[in-house]
């Protein structure tokens, strides 16, 4: 009999490392949809994502997880809210190079508002090391602002011990939100 | 109520100031009371400025001024007043201000906003917003005004035997030191030195408001180290001094910030310890048995959080009022609670099998 199925979205503006991401946890081969980049205005990618990209892997107990990356453009929001329902938790990577971080962060929050609320979403920060403005800790007071709380890191997606740490807090949050509902009920 | 649409436009705002009005202002649109939208500063009824900028606002005169500004900044005479720094129900709540006087026509009174204290103006005060300091032990005073300065939105410096040791920029809050200028400290090992300083020297350290001048600003990204990071270090360090004062038994704590473990690096089980912080007020007997740990490792990090001034304090045992907000609120029959029971062990269970996917078995 075929295991349980859970998928994981990666989502975050273009250009921040979605698809790497995926890359380093996924067990197959990354299926990627990127085309040729033709919103040079907002990254300088030659390619870029433009359905999803999808990555998995086997669990020990006969179960998969999927992991399912949105296309970072704004033209391609409706996608996030496609792919989002369902699924265990949102990764969100933002990029500090792009001007308007905070403004995308925004639009984010309002297409996983649910999630953020549930305890299901973590945040990475990219870039963070170059481009110091904002702070992680301008993320946090920007949270606090729309009264919202989620863990913000900031990582390199190229390495895999980053990526594992974003899921690492996502599980943790999750865990004890599991936790303590038992409690309370008990 | 007023039918038409009202707009809300900028005059010379800092690239920080305006992307959080325009963010919390899109956020908040249908919290608002009246029907708002961002418009050009010619067509605009409220401009948000700051005093400096005044002189440069043509027909000033036409518009609902309102100015950023610091709370001991002297009001402008005829406008209203944003405080600094900017706390989103205080915006919503001047807002609707400006809405109510341009539908009375009311909009050339010179009352101070900062002088109507309100119920929405008092939830901004709450903790989870503010979060206020915690009293540090008298040697870490300089940390608690290092704090208070950054929430105040400036730069400071560092005095150590009267003069500028370090100099943080509150913008990116990084630090540098400008004793040991010619080789530059490693952040290990000005770890190391403050550690080994005692407590009657820390006790002298002075911190101080600071202009960074260019040649500051000018130094090397690898002259700016991370304070936050340093100072988690630094709380690590003493707390394995037994130098800090350990949290009392009967208090709990909240975080309202998780570290960044992306630049601190993180012990496999300091993920579960910061998720059940953030998630409860909880005192650390609690945290060790929610996120199966020592209690040794959950004090450290309570003392390094404290030093960091991520955490919120109650005195008291844990109430279960925050986790009766987490609670389903049927009551609950005992097959009911069994089925939770199973529930939880087989969610549990899922997200152990995907963690040990990770190596992340703890």
């Amino acid at each position: 009999m075929a295991g349980n199925e859970h998928k994981l979205i990666v989502s975050g503006c273009i250009g921040a490392g979605k698809t790497t991401a995926i890359s380093q946890l996924s067990k197959i081969r990354v299926v990627s949809t990127e085309a040729q980049n033709n919103d040079i205005q907002n990254s300088s990618k030659a390619q870029t994502t433009v359905a999803m990209d999808y990555g998995e892997l086997s669990l020990d107990n006969g179960d998969r997880l999927r992991l399912y990356g949105t296309p970072g453009q704004k033209r391609f929001d409706y996608m996030w809210k496609v792919m989002a329902p369902g699924s265990l938790g949102v990764i969100l990577l933002l990029d500090n190079q792009r001007k308007q971080v905070l403004e995308e962060l925004q639009e984010y929050l309002a297409v996983f508002q649910s999630f953020i609320q549930e305890q299901r979403m973590v945040i990475g920060v990219v870039r963070s090391n170059e481009y110091h403005y904002p702070s992680v800790g301008d993320y946090y007071a920007y949270l606090r602002s729309v009264q919202l709380q989620a863990p913000v890191f900031s990582i390199d997606a190229r390495r895999r011990s980053d990526i594992v740490l974003l899921i690492n807090a996502l599980l943790s949050q999750i865990e004890m939100k599991i936790k303590l509902q038992a409690r309370s009920v008990s | 109520m007023l039918a038409k649409t009202l707009q809300l436009a900028f005059h010379g705002l800092d690239n920080h100031d305006e992307v959080w009005i325009r963010s919390v202002f899109n956020i908040a649109l249908s919290r608002l009371k009246h029907q708002w939208e961002l418009g050009t500063q010619e067509r605009a009824q409220v401009l948000i400025s700051y005093p400096g900028c005044l002189p440069e606002i043509k027909d000033h005169h036409h518009h609902l001024l309102v100015m950023i500004q610091k709370d001991d900044d002297r009001q402008i005479p005829g406008t209203l007043v944003l405080p600094q720094p900017l706390r989103s129900q205080a915006f919503l709540q001047l807002l609707n201000r400006c809405g109510d006087e341009i539908e009375q026509g009311t909009s050339g009174s010179q009352a101070n906003y900062r002088d109507q204290t309100t119920p929405l103006e008092a939830s901004a005060n709450h903790p989870e917003q503010t979060a206020p300091l915690l009293v540090l032990p008298p040697y870490l005073h300089w940390v608690n005004v290092v704090h208070q300065a950054l929430a105040a939105q400036q730069d400071v410096a560092v005095l150590v035997g009267g003069e500028p040791c370090y100099v943080i920029n509150n913008r990116t809050r990084r630090i540098a030191a400008l004793c040991g200028a010619v080789s530059p400290l490693r952040p290990s090992y000005l770890v190391h030195q403050w550690v080994n300083y005692s407590d009657e020297q820390l006790q002298q350290w002075q911190t101080v408001p600071y202009q960074l001048n260019d040649e500051m600003l000018r130094l090397p990204a690898e002259r700016w180290w991370s304070l936050d990071s340093l100072l988690w270090h630094f709380g690590l360090k003493c707390a394995l001094q037994k130098r800090l004062m350990l949290p009392p038994k009967r208090m709990a704590y909240r975080l309202w910030r998780w570290p960044d473990f992306g630049e601190l690096g993180a012990a496999t089980d300091e993920p579960a310890i910061a998720a059940a912080l953030s998630a409860a007020y909880l005192e650390p007997q609690e945290v060790v048995s929610l996120a199966d740990t020592e209690l040794t490792k959950v004090q450290r990090f309570l003392q390094a959080a404290l030093v960091c001034n991520y955490l919120l304090q109650r005195s008291g045992v844990a109430s279960d009022q925050d986790l009766d907000e987490l609670a389903l609120n049927d009551k609950k029959t005992e097959s009911k609670k069994q089925e939770l029971e199973q529930e939880k062990e087989s969610s549990l269970g899922i997200l152990g099998v995907i963690r040990n996917a990770f190596n992340l078995k703890r």
